[in-house]
């Protein structure tokens, strides 16, 4: 019954909550939907305050000491479980313009958390239509050139990707050992450098890095490459277009900043601190523009059988996102492959870490292009077939805005000895890239090369 | 590690001025330390939260929620003051950033290269130091030989070594053998030197070398060396610069692996001239270089058929560890690893060898882990008379040196370059 009344209040004050003082609109919450601290609902329920209408009224009628009396509580307890109420709603509405009529004095101070993001206007009009959002989105052109993909260097990959690694959303990079996500998370941070008078974002760059797999050498290698390419440019538009004036290869990698975590919880510490830190650096007047996760999956792989692991993920996952909206960031995660079985058991299917199937001397490998095959074992159990998947998991996958999938393109040199197909980031070496899921470009396929400069694209076959 | 801090041990400074929601000082900093300690032991053993032996680490409070910290620690902290709480926990576990730039600049003498010219142009300098570098090969190829060589190069340069080994492959003699054999060419033929270790070897029957004049064959490449000219040190030196570990299950290796750190520190502590057993006067070199020969030996032994999940949590494990104590402790890690037959229908991840199919044990998770990845194989193009002599050493892993390949072969020197 209560149900029912909350959802009948809720349409209707939600239809004038917008043009009105939004008292009512905040009224709507029933207590026990807020993030309130277990004894302080205990309390208020206990009393009869059910939604936070009944809090707010009574305080406006009567002042905090009516609220206390109707409590039984005394007046410092009262103003700490009002604000509380307050708080809570503010937090569960991301609308501080709604309750700013109910109490204008707690509005500025102790804003522990920050509840709103800044995207998307305030809601004072009515609801809004695609349209208006899509317009509103950059107020200027020179918003709008700051907020630009981040080219990787290849020009079949960005088509592919729509410019390049999009921001506001998290990209995944996910493919088998040393295919290249590293090299092609490092190209991204000197990437995000450029200038915005060439093509570029003008960002500072944020290096998680769990594996040590962080190389300066090669970063130094790929901003030495950058910075001369952008000399020709600059040569070739015959004086046009300037480098900005501390532009220089030492300013590419004093813009990349390395977090180098050597467990689960730094891990973890890091994303939590990560606003705090954004903050700083935009006040210091550099704008972080993308964040890579190098790699999301090595700390989580130590437990074999850790369910709480997806719990943790999910709340990972969200961090990430929220994060990449708030501060207009593109956020790249690097995945790692596991061996997934499939016929053995039903539905989502185990996850081996290593070698799959149970043969005794150290396991089957194959990497198969999104297909499986038989793969029997050593042992005489039954055929399983195993194939090679981005690790973590399913729900993982779901958190994910845009998925790409990095594979070698197979070396056709028989006589070679070789481990690992045509490993290796060698010159020439070719890379295909496969846009696995994405909500604005269609899937697709693009070859690129890793060369001593960096990501390049493929020379030898027509875009 | 941050995941075993005990929260009673945090700073006071977090738990200063935390509480807003009401006013008057209820708590001082340490007496809310207590409380909230007190309450994450009790509400841990309840059901929805995390373990049922109580939340006491910052790892265990760290992958809470928010709203499950609300619930664990009323009435103390309303949800603002959780979230505040967990960041400020999160600021003081948090490693300190470094610019690329900073990394960059701190790299002088960040490898021990291998002595080998061709090998180490193609690792651009050597094994690097604080990064997991992976040898792989089948059997009897050389890889036991390259990292004893390893080991007598990074004494040349001033370092100690800590050799793991899983599997008894290790040859003192030879190890020794190729010291000496290494500080002759660069001593200029110094009798007296090989005499002396000639007789603490075999005592006074022993052959005696002196009055061998050895011809210095053309220096060797200086390429990667820095500029100051080192010199190999005596094989006493180097001997007694390498501690052995002789682990025999997996249980053991982990247990030698997480005392790794103390080791080095206390190796590295100063550069004292200690006196061995023989009452020889010798230099303690602080500690580079960390082998384990091998891998595969325990892991497969220990976890048969059937438990390929925990033997890739032990694996993680391991690699977890091994790459905190390269990071942490600077040294250079060096990983030797076996392989395994094949299926033929297998299209990546093998190598013909002779006609046979085979690939790297152990799989793709720990070959994620590897930093580096050197495979070693027999020069199936030689034309250099004697083929079965040359052989190949190939980067297929690197996140810094593209592919490339070098030949080498076995010498009484350890491991020598071949030219192509």
């Amino acid at each position: 019954m209560l149900q029912s009344n909350v959802s009948d209040r809720k349409r209707k004050s939600s239809s004038t909550s917008y043009s009105s003082s939004s008292s009512s609109y905040a009224a709507a919450v029933k207590l026990s939907f807020l993030p309130l601290r277990p004894s302080t609902l205990s309390i208020l329920t206990r009393r009869g305050f059910h939604t936070c209408s009944d809090v707010f009224a009574s305080k406006t009628s009567g002042g905090i000491s009516n609220f206390a009396a109707e409590l039984d509580v005394d007046l410092m307890e009262a103003t700490g479980i009002h604000r509380e109420v307050e708080s809570a709603v503010r937090t569960y509405y991301n609308c501080r313009r709604c309750i700013s009529n109910n109490n204008n004095n707690n509005n500025n101070d102790n804003n522990l958390t920050d509840p709103s993001p800044q995207d998307g206007p305030v809601r004072n009009n009515g609801p809004l239509t695609a349209a208006s959002i899509l317009s509103l989105q950059y107020s200027s052109q020179s918003e709008r050139l700051k907020s630009r993909p981040i080219i990787t260097f290849a020009q079949a990959v960005d088509s592919l990707l729509g410019g390049g690694v999009q921001p506001k959303e998290v990209t995944e990079i996910v493919g088998s050992p040393g295919v290249g996500k590293t090299q092609l998370a490092m190209q991204l941070c000197v990437d995000a450098h450029l200038p915005i008078a060439f093509g570029g974002v003008d960002g500072d760059s944020i290096y998680i890095d769990t594996e040590g797999s962080f190389s300066p050498e090669r970063c130094w290698d790929m901003a030495k490459a950058l910075y001369d390419h952008l000399q020709g440019s600059v040569r070739r538009s015959g004086g046009k277009k300037q480098l900005p004036e501390n532009f220089s290869v030492e300013s590419i990698l004093d813009s990349i900043h390395v977090f180098r975590v050597l467990d689960e919880t730094s891990q973890n510490c890091t994303i939590q601190s990560l606003p705090d830190f954004i903050e700083k650096k935009k006040e210091m007047g550099r704008c972080v523009k993308l964040l890579v996760m190098d790699s999301i999956a090595f700390h989580y792989r130590v437990n074999a059988s850790d369910k709480s692991r997806t719990k943790s993920l999910a709340r990972i996952a969200s961090m990430l996102a929220d994060m990449a909206v708030k501060y207009d960031m593109a956020v790249v995660v690097i995945n790692q492959m596991t061996m997934k079985l499939q016929g053995l058991l039903s539905g989502g299917g185990g996850e081996v870490g290593s070698g799959g199937g149970s043969s005794g001397g150290g396991g089957m490998e194959e990497e198969s292009w999104m297909e499986s095959r038989t793969n029997t074992t050593n042992t005489t159990t039954a055929t399983t077939s195993s194939v090679l998947v981005p690790a973590l998991g399913e729900s993982w996958a779901h958190a994910m805005t845009t998925r790409l999938w990095l594979s070698f393109v197979s070396d056709s040199n028989p006589q070679r000895s070789r481990i690992s197909g045509s490993g290796g980031s060698g010159d020439g070496k070719r890379r295909l890239c496969r846009l696995v899921k994405s909500p604005h470009k269609p899937e697709g396929t693009a070859v690129f090369t890793i060369t001593k400069y960096g990501i390049r694209g493929d020379v030898s076959s027509p875009h | 590690m941050a995941s075993h801090r005990s929260i009673a041990r945090i700073p006071l400074h977090v738990f200063a001025d935390l509480i807003v929601h009401q006013d008057g000082d209820l708590y001082s900093p340490s007496d809310l330390r207590d409380a909230i300690c007190r309450k994450l032991l009790e509400a841990g053993r309840s059901v929805y939260l995390v373990t049922d032996q109580g939340i006491a680490t910052v790892g265990q409070l760290m992958r809470m929620s928010p709203t499950a910290l609300l619930r664990a620690l009323d009435p103390l902290l309303t949800i603002d003051e959780c979230h505040e709480l967990m960041t400020r926990i999160s600021q003081i576990c948090t490693p300190k950033p470094k610019t690329a730039q900073v990394l960059y600049s701190q790299l002088k003498n960040q490898y021990i290269p291998l002595d080998v010219n061709g090998i180490d142009r193609c690792l651009r300098g050597g094994v690097r130091i604080g990064m997991l570098t992976e040898i792989v090969g089948q059997a009897g190829i050389g890889k036991t030989q390259m990292v004893m060589q390893l080991c007598v190069v990074a004494a040349r340069m001033g370092y100690g070594s800590i050799y793991v080994d899983t599997e008894r492959k290790l040859s003192l003699q030879r190890l020794y053998e190729i010291a000496r054999e290494r500080a002759k060419k660069s001593s200029h033929g110094r009798p007296s030197s090989v005499t002396s270790d000639t007789r603490w070897k075999y005592g006074q029957d022993g052959f005696d070398y002196s009055g061998i004049v050895n011809n210095d064959d053309g220096g060797s490449d200086q390429l990667y060396m820095d500029g100051s000219n080192h010199e190999y040190k005596s094989p006493l030196q180097v001997m007694n610069n390498i501690t052995v570990h002789t682990p025999a299950s997996t249980e053991e290796l982990l247990a030698v692996v997480s005392r790794l750190d103390e080791e080095i520190v206390v190796r590295s502590d100063a550069s004292t001239i200690t006196r061995t057993a023989n009452g020889q006067e010798t230099q303690q070199m602080p500690v580079k270089l960390v082998i384990l020969d091998s891998i595969a030996a325990p892991t497969r032994k220990d976890f048969g058929g059937g438990s390929a999940m925990e033997r890739a949590a032990a694996i993680f494990q391991l690699a977890q560890t091994l790459k905190r104590v390269a990071d942490e402790m600077q040294v250079a890690i060096v990983v030797i690893n076996q392989i395994d037959a094949a299926n033929h229908g297998d299209v990546d991840q093998t190598f013909d060898n002779d006609g046979s199919c085979v690939k790297a044990a152990l799989g793709t998770s720990w070959y994620h882990c590897v930093s580096t990845r050197i495979a070693l194989g027999r020069d199936l193009q030689s034309s250099l008379g004697n083929s079965h002599a040359i052989r190949t050493a190939t980067i297929v892993k690197s996140n810094l040196a593209g592919e490339d390949q070098a030949l080498f072969e076995v010498t009484v020197r350890g491991i020598d370059h071949v030219n192509e």
